[in-house]
Parts: C-alpha cells; structure tokens; sequence
C-alpha cells in the first residue's frame, strides 16, 4: 500500500513538475500590491536613462528601484510613500508627475484658464443672440421647416459658389 | 461712456492681437537658451545632506567592516567604481595621481553588478576581489580602502545612476558634492578642486 | 571612376536645382501677383513642377547609394551596412536626420505639385500665392539641408569598407511606412496654412477659402492620423513590453498640430457653412503648420529630452530656431496686422446650437493642445528658471486628458445631430436620454461582464465608446431614411465614420490601460504557465538569424483550456554591427486581446526569463485610428469638392 502510494505521488509529482517548476521573477503577496507596484513602477523615472520609466528600462539603477519598490511595497509601504523615497534620493525627476506647488501649478492651470476664457467668450456671443429681441422672437419659432430651408439655403450657395 | 469705451476695446484687442506674437517670441528666447544647455544635466538631491548611514564590509578582507562613522574626520572623495565600467578605466590614472602629488584621500565603493539574491544569482566574491587587484595594478590604484555594496543599498541612498560618479564630503560627513561621470583635470579643476582646497 | 560613382554628386546636383526653382517659385510669380501680370503667375505651376522632379532625383540618389552600399558617403556609411536587409536598406535612406529632412521636402514638393495639380479652379491670384507660400516655406528647408544637413556629403578620401549599419530599433517594417506617412500629415499642414497666408495677404478673407483649404485638411490630417496610429503600432511591437503611447515629446511633437488640425477642420466646417468664426478658423490653420515645425525643432534640436531624439547639434538647432521665428512669427505678425479686415460676425447663434457645439469642440482640443506643449516644455522652462528637475509624463498627462475626454465624448455624441443657429435643450434631452442610459447600461454590462471587476476608467470610457457610437449610427440610419441610402452625402459617411473611429480608440484605450495581465516567470522547455485562462506552453527554443543578426527564439504554444489558440515565436537577437542585443516581442493577435511574449535573458541553470501579457482590447487602438483616417479620406470624395473637376473636364473638353 505504502509503496502504491508513494508511486501515486511521485507520478503526480512528475506530471505537475513541469507547473511547478517555473518560478515567478516577480511575486506578491495580494492582488493589491501587485496593483500599486505596476503603477509605481510605470510612474517613476529611470534617472539614468534618456526617457523610461523604470518598468521598461534595462538599466541597472532601475532595476534596482524597481526591486525597492516591490520590497516596500511588500512591507506594506503605501504608493505615495515610495514616490517620496525615491524622490528623496533621485529628485522630483524621478517622478512623472510633479507635485503641485506654486512653480508647477500653470501645469493645471494653463489649460482651465484657456477652459475658462472660452467659456465666457461662447457665452457673451450666444447672450447677444437671444438679447436680440426681434431675433429672439422668430428664433421662438425655429423648427424642423425652417432647419430644412437654412439647410437648402446652405447648399445653393455652395452651388453657386461652385460656379463662380 | 461709448467714447471713453471704444479706444480702450481697441487696445485690448490690440494685445489680443498680438499676444500670440509675444508669447511665441518668449518662446524662441527660451529655445535659444535651452540650445546650449545640456538637457541632462542637473542638480544633485544629494548635496548638503548628510553621508546616509551604513555598515557594510571591506572589499578585500572578510571581517573587515565599514560605518559612516569610521570614515569620518578628514574630508574624502567618495568614488563610485566597477571592473565592468570602462570609463573608470579612464579615470583611475587620474585619481592616482591626485592621491600621490596632492594627497587626496579617496573611498572606492566597489558597484557589483551581478549580484541578485533574488534572482538566485550570487556575486562570486573571489572573482571580484582578483579581478579588481589586476586592474587596480594596471590602471593605478587611488584608493585609501574600499567598500563593497553587494546589495547596492547605499549606491541607492546616494542615488548612484551608474557608475563612475564621485561625491566630496566634508570632515563632518556632510556631501558637498556629487558628479556624475569621469573626474579628470577639466572636472578637478573647474568644479571639485574649488570645493577641496576650501575644505 | 565609373558614371555611378558620381551618383551622389548628381544628388547633390539636383537638390541645388530644386533648391532654385524653388526660390524662383517664391519670388517670380509673387511679383506677378502684384503686378496682376497673368503669364508671371502662370511660372508658378510650372516651377512646382520642376521643384518637384529634381527634389525627387535627389532622394532617388539617396536611395541609390543606400541601396549600392555606397559607403564613401558619410549618411550611408553611419547607418547602413552590407549585411543589412535590402527593405532596411532603403528605409534607412530617412532613418538619420539628413535623410529624414530630404524625405521631408520630398513630401513637400509632392504637396506642392499635388496643389498645383488639383487647383485649377480657383482664382488665379490665390492659387499663384498659395503656391508662393508654399516656394517660401520650401527655400528654407533646402536652405537647411544644404548648408547644414547635407546627406550627400563624402567621407573622402577615405572611406569605410562596411557601414555601422541602422540603429536595429528602426529594424522594422514600421520604419519602412511609419515616417513618409507622418511627414506627408506633418508638411500637409502647409496647405490650409499657405491658404490663410494668401488671404490674408490678398485681403480676401471671406469664407471662400474655408472651402477650398478644406479637401487638404482633411488629406492632411488623414496622413497625420495614419502616421501617428503606425508609430504607436510600431512602438508596440517594437519596444519589447508593449507600450503604445509614453507622451515622449517626440510623440508629443506629432500629437501637437494633429489636435490643432482636428480642430481646424471641424472650424472649418462652421466658417464655410455659416460664416463664422472666420479669424478663428486662419488662426488655427496658421498655428496647425506651426506645431508642425515646432514638433520638428524639439526633436532636432535637442533641447529636451526624449527617447528617439536625432544627433543634438547647437549650429543645427540654431538654424531650424531662425526658421521657426521666420515662418511662425512672420505668420503670426501677419495675422495680428490683417486680422482686423475680416468682417465682423454677424452671423448669430444660440447657446444651444451646432456651432456652439463645434466651439466646444475648438476649445477641447486648444486645450488638449495647451496641456501637451506645456507637459512637454514645462521641465525645461522649470529647470531654466533654476527651480530644478522634474519630469512631466505619463501619469500628469493621463489624469488631464480623462477630465477633458468625458466632457469632449460627451459633446461628440451629441453634436452631429445639433441644428445649426438654435436647438432646443427639452428636444435634445427627450430623444437622447434613452441612449444614454442604455450606452451607460451597455459600458456596466461590457466591464463587469468581461471582467467581473469595478473599474472606474473602464467603465466610463466603454459607456462614452458606446454613447459616440450608437448616436453616430442613430443618426446615419436617420439620414438614409429622409435621404436613401444612395444619397447619403460622402462627407456624412466620413463624420460618421470618423466619430465612430474615435469611440473605438476610445474605449480600447480605456480597456487597455485598465485590464493588462502581467507575469515574469523563469521556463525551462516544456514549462507551462498560466495567465488569465491561457496557458502558454514554451515548446523550443530555436536558433533565429538573418544577415546583420543572430539570436534565440522561444517558440511557444498557447492553449486556452485544452483548444490551442496560437505559436508565438519571441526573440532576443544580438546585432553583430552595432553589437546591440534587441528584444523582439512575438505577438498572437486577436480581435478582443493581444496575447504578447517577450523573451528575457537565460539563467545559469539553463531557464529563461520570459515575460507574458495579454492586453485586453489593444488592437482597438489602432483600428480607431485607421477608421478616422478611411473616414477623413471618404469626406474629400464628397460631391461638393468632386463636382469641381467634373467641371474643369467640361471646360477643358
């Protein structure tokens, strides 16, 4: 029986060995940590490289933060308190994306101050049109009829520009 | 009130007109600049702080083990170093003879390359330690001792991006400096040897 | 000396040729604009023509000595070799800086000639000018190329026997496609912009040239869009871990004037309906070229940092810099001064309207474009103000572009079926709630589905793909209702189709960047490894070796349960020339998931390091792209621009 079982085992063992026998490179613990690694190892800059996050960089230094990243990340560090790990070492370079202060903060700014303007200029221009008494009434009135008259207007005169 | 309004709607268009102008010119000054800048270069997190902690061994001798403390007490460079690295080649000549005719105290922290517990791959300390006698016997040897990071923890701490990179440091311990890439007489004279000679 | 040793001389020869018609071009006939003197203006077509022959002997030249192994040629020699595979050999005619400025002004002049070509019909002064302008941006990119990046310059009297062979990254038949597609958009912007310089320089600035510039925009684009979708296809592949976009500035740089074209475009599209937005619309075909040539500069010049940077050289940076300020601030001088003769706007609208729409959409895109030149200036300008390194990327730009993607989805959809001048809020609520739940119900469904997990990203951008898209079809399937299916405008086809485009880049974007699986596992042969249902079985590993390279080859079987799926073969090969080691990632493509392998380095105990994905819904990227591009090229083959060279055949018969 013993000798039964043991052979049971070991023909087991050599079926699922080919399974077994890979190894991860990299290991974590819960889907979480993978989750927080991926993303910090996609977001920090290999300082010796020209333009590479560590993830996809061959160099030894990234190597070497990346293998940081997951160790902390293991020990339960969160994802800002590695950014500022590296950080401290590397510099603000070392991080995609800059924290807002008063040098960086027209990153944001720029384009919702463009948003903004926009909005305002769209804004003036429309309030003309329904201050416009006369125009406010007919345009009371602008349905589907009048949509297909402007819409053939609008094709004859690129008829007859056609033309010209 | 329409009088007063109209000049001024007109100026403002005027410079609406032309900001696109006067913000492109800014523009083309700050690319001009930027032309003769080296985009890679910048400034070292490193300078001002304090050498970090660390007690790590010596790279001839089992036993033999170094803390930021031991070193302190004169100023020192602090040369980042590898077999591997062909630009050290290059420097170590000079380094020697910075030691001998101005007696420079020089650190080696030895960069090993291989080792990689993780991976299941471990530095073949032997190798490394034959491997560095013959090259230090070719290319001269600067260094006062030298440190072995097999883990790298304190290449991380000092942010070493590669190797080799140099870092003055005061009687204190405190990092004045921290340059990347070859020091020779360029490198000596223009940017370390201010720094040395007032220490 | 045989005749065909004197090939690259005969280059050089013709290059200097092009170089004069073109200054010809740029000066003769704009005299006879002035002087309204109709046989002058006539020259124009004509020094195109020659501009172009002779700019096309001289990358034929170029060609020829890559393809000869002419190595006394200093381009040749220093990215070129015998070994290299012949497709390569000619592809590396553009794969230095030198070659890639002459591919360049050949993409110009065939712009130039294809103008002169298909303009006919318009009025002589404008066509003549367009062309002028068109001569004047050409002189100085032959002036650039001959003074200071001359591709035919000699390493004589002593030359190389072997070349040290192309950069093994531009070894791929993305390199052979990739760049003429993206310089054909990028020079393309140089028509709509030589369209705002002649009316603005005419004075004529009615909507007349809104309609004519378009059919070039949206050629122009198309090529922009397909140039862009190849890159990132080709950095996909070519990489070796499957990364399609890094917003590195030399992506960026080619983003740039694709977002001002898009909106360019749909600008357009008011002004020539509706008369509106008439300085608006020059503006932005001026600043479209512009961010052309400034996308160039950041890449040649080396002023920032980026991953496929060309040599960084002051003197020629110096040169395209005087080039920029030249076109740019000439351009945009120009603008300031005659930019009061347009007419006021008279044309009125309502808050709720198509053309307000269409400005919603001008200022997404602005403001995409704000966002992008300054991610991708902002280190330098930060560090040249002593404030110190930092690094804009990824993350900044992926955290900006989702605030501005829901509102601008959002806006998409609805906008096609907007009326023009007024619409009614009520209206548009009653008949699109309904499809915005059901795209909402159909984004959870799609998500959750597939993958059982709540993704926030996932979930909004699958919602807006099927919003875009449901609504674009609604509306296609009311437009054959009132019109037939046979009547149905080209250009409506295009919009619908192009919308469509861009909701499937969109949530296969948002897909592929939420549900990538991942594993880095040590194989020896026989190994199986499973990921996300699929096991990939390492079956061999094969010697894998062409002229100029040798390598491994891990081939590998994928299963899904027991039903085999696919082979994928991945490959670590080592360049003998450059002695560079290259991962070349073995794919398995599917409709839904790329099933990506990359091979790694070999342990001592004989395994090898092999990384495996599958990326969820990435193909979808790039067949978005190719669906914008298809549907920019069936709104040119509208009736409206067809009907005007139906006509010239009339008059010329």
């Amino acid at each position: 029986m013993v000798n039964i079982r043991t052979l049971i085992v070991a023909i087991f063992v050599l079926l699922s060995e080919s399974v077994m026998a890979t190894e991860d490179l990299e290991s974590f613990k819960t889907a979480e940590h993978e989750r927080v690694y991926r993303e910090l190892v996609a977001e920090l800059r290999c300082p010796r490289c020209q333009n590479q996050n560590i993830a996809d960089s061959n160099a030894l230094v990234a190597k070497d933060m990346r293998n940081k990243t997951r160790k902390m990340v293991a020990d339960g560090a969160s994802k800002q308190e590695v950014i500022d790990f590296m950080v401290g070492r590397y510099g603000e370079f070392a991080h995609y994306k800059p924290p807002v202060k008063m040098s960086t903060v027209i990153l944001w700014l720029a384009p919702a101050l463009f948003i903004i303007y926009f909005l305002y200029r769209i804004r003036r221009q429309s309030t003309r049109f329904t201050t416009h008494g006369r125009q406010n009434k007919r345009n009371e009135q602008w349905n589907e009829q009048q949509e297909l008259e402007l819409k053939r207007r609008i094709e004859e005169l690129e008829r007859r520009g056609d033309t010209k | 009130m329409t009088q007063l309004h109209t000049p001024n709607k007109q100026e403002k268009s005027l410079i609406i007109r032309f900001l696109p102008v006067i913000f492109f010119a800014c523009i083309v000054v700050v690319f001009y600049f930027a032309l003769f800048a080296d985009p890679f270069e910048r400034p070292s997190e490193l300078e001002g702080r304090p050498l970090p902690e660390f007690q790590l061994p010596d790279l001839y001798t089992d036993g033999v083990s170094y803390s930021r403390d031991s070193l302190l007490g004169e100023p020192f460079l602090l040369n980042v170093w590898g077999v591997w690295c062909v630009t050290c080649r290059y420097e170590l000549p000079y380094l020697t003879q910075l030691k001998n005719e101005q007696g420079v105290k020089i650190v080696g922290l030895y960069y090993d390359q291989e080792h990689d517990p993780e991976f299941g791959i471990y530095a073949d300390v032997p190798k490394i330690r034959e491997d560095v006698v013959n090259m230090l016997s070719q290319f001269g040897n600067p260094y006062h001792i030298n440190i072995l990071d097999l883990d790298r923890d304190l290449l991380l701490d000092l942010a070493v991006t590669g190797a080799p990179e140099t870092y003055v440091i005061d009687a204190d311990g405190k990092i004045l400096l921290h340059h990347l890439g070859e020091v020779n007489e360029r490198v000596w004279n223009e940017k370390i040897a201010p720094i040395w000679n007032q220490l | 000396m045989e005749i065909h040793h004197y090939i690259p001389e005969l280059g050089n020869l013709a290059l200097t040729f092009a170089f004069g018609f073109a200054l010809a071009l740029s000066i003769v006939p704009f005299w006879g604009v002035r002087k309204n003197n109709h046989p002058i203006m006539e020259l124009a077509p004509n020094l195109v023509v020659g501009q172009f022959i002779m700019t096309a002997i001289s990358f034929g030249c170029l060609v020829y000595a890559f393809a000869t192994d002419d190595f006394s040629v200093i381009n040749v020699a220093q990215n070129s070799t015998s070994l290299l595979p012949f497709e390569y050999k000619i592809a590396a005619s553009w794969g230095s800086h030198e070659g890639s400025i002459l591919l360049w002004l050949l993409m110009q002049s065939c712009w130039n000639i294809g103008f002169a070509v298909f303009s006919k019909q318009l009025p002589k002064d404008t066509r003549t000018l367009v062309l002028v302008v068109l001569g004047w941006i050409s002189v100085g990119f032959y002036a650039y190329v001959i003074i200071a990046s001359n591709p035919f310059e000699r390493t004589l009297p002593y030359f190389p026997v072997d070349g040290r062979d192309l950069n093994p990254l531009l070894q791929d038949p993305g390199m052979i496609f990739h760049p003429p597609m993206l310089y054909l958009g990028y020079v393309g912007m140089s028509v709509p912009f030589s369209f705002a310089i002649a009316a603005l320089i005419l004075g004529r600035l009615d909507t007349s040239w809104a309609k004519w510039s378009r059919p070039w925009t949206l050629l122009g684009i198309s090529c922009l869009t397909m140039g862009i979708t190849l890159g990132s296809w080709w950095a996909y592949s070519e990489l070796g871990w499957g990364g399609w976009w890094f917003w590195d500035p030399s992506e960026n740089a080619a983003f740039m004037p694709w977002l001002v074209a898009v909106a360019l475009f749909h600008s357009l599209i008011a002004t020539e309906k509706r008369g509106v937005f008439v300085s608006w619309t020059l503006f932005l075909a001026i600043a479209a070229f512009s961010f052309s040539l400034l996308g160039t500069f950041l890449v040649r010049s080396g002023v920032i940092v980026s991953v496929h940077a060309f040599a960084n050289d002051p003197e020629r940076g110096i040169f395209i810099l005087g080039l920029l300020a030249f076109v740019i601030g000439g351009s945009l001088t120009l603008y300031a001064m005659r930019i009061t003769h347009v007419q006021k706007d008279r044309t009125q609208y309502a808050a709720i309207s198509r053309e307000t729409t269409l400005l919603m959409n001008n200022m997404l895109f602005i403001a995409a474009t704000i966002v992008v030149l300054i991610g991708t200036l902002f280190p330098m300008l930060h560090k040249q103000a002593g404030l110190g390194a930092i690094s804009v990327g990824q993350p900044f730009f992926d955290q900006v572009f989702s605030w501005l993607l829901i509102p601008f989805s959002f806006v998409l959809g609805v906008a096609p079926m907007m009326r023009w001048k007024q619409d009614n809020l009520n209206r548009l609520f009653k008949s699109n709630i309904y499809v915005f739940v059901v795209s909402l119900i159909l984004g959870l469904a799609w998500v959750l589905g597939q993958f059982g997990q709540w993704n926030f990203t996932a979930i909004v951008s699958a919602s807006l793909g099927c919003w875009i898209t449901l609504i674009s079809l609604r509306e296609l399937f009311k437009t054959a209702q009132k019109l037939g299916w046979a009547k149905i405008p080209k250009a409506h086809w295009g919009m619908i189709i192009g919308h469509i485009g861009f909701a499937v880049t969109l949530a296969g974007g948002g897909m592929a960047t939420q549900f990538t699986d991942e594993r880095a596992v040590k194989m020896h042969i026989g190994d199986k490894v499973e990921l996300s249902g699929y096991t990939f079985h390492l079956k061999d590993i094969e010697a894998t070796y062409d002229s100029n390279y040798e390598g491994h080859g891990a081939r590998i079987e994928v299963l899904k349960g027991n039903q085999p799926v696919g082979s994928i073969l991945s490959e670590k090969r080592f360049y003998t020339v450059q002695k560079t080691v290259m991962t070349e990632a073995g794919v398995d493509v599917g409709f839904t998931r790329d099933l990506y392998v990359s091979l790694g380095t070999q342990f001592d105990d004989g395994s090898w390091g092999v990384r495996l994905y599958v990326k969820h819904y990435v193909r979808w990227l790039w067949a978005g792209g190719i669906l914008i591009a298809i549907g920019l090229i069936i709104a040119i083959a509208d009736k409206r621009y067809r009907r005007k060279t139906g006509k010239l055949q009339e008059r010329a018969a």
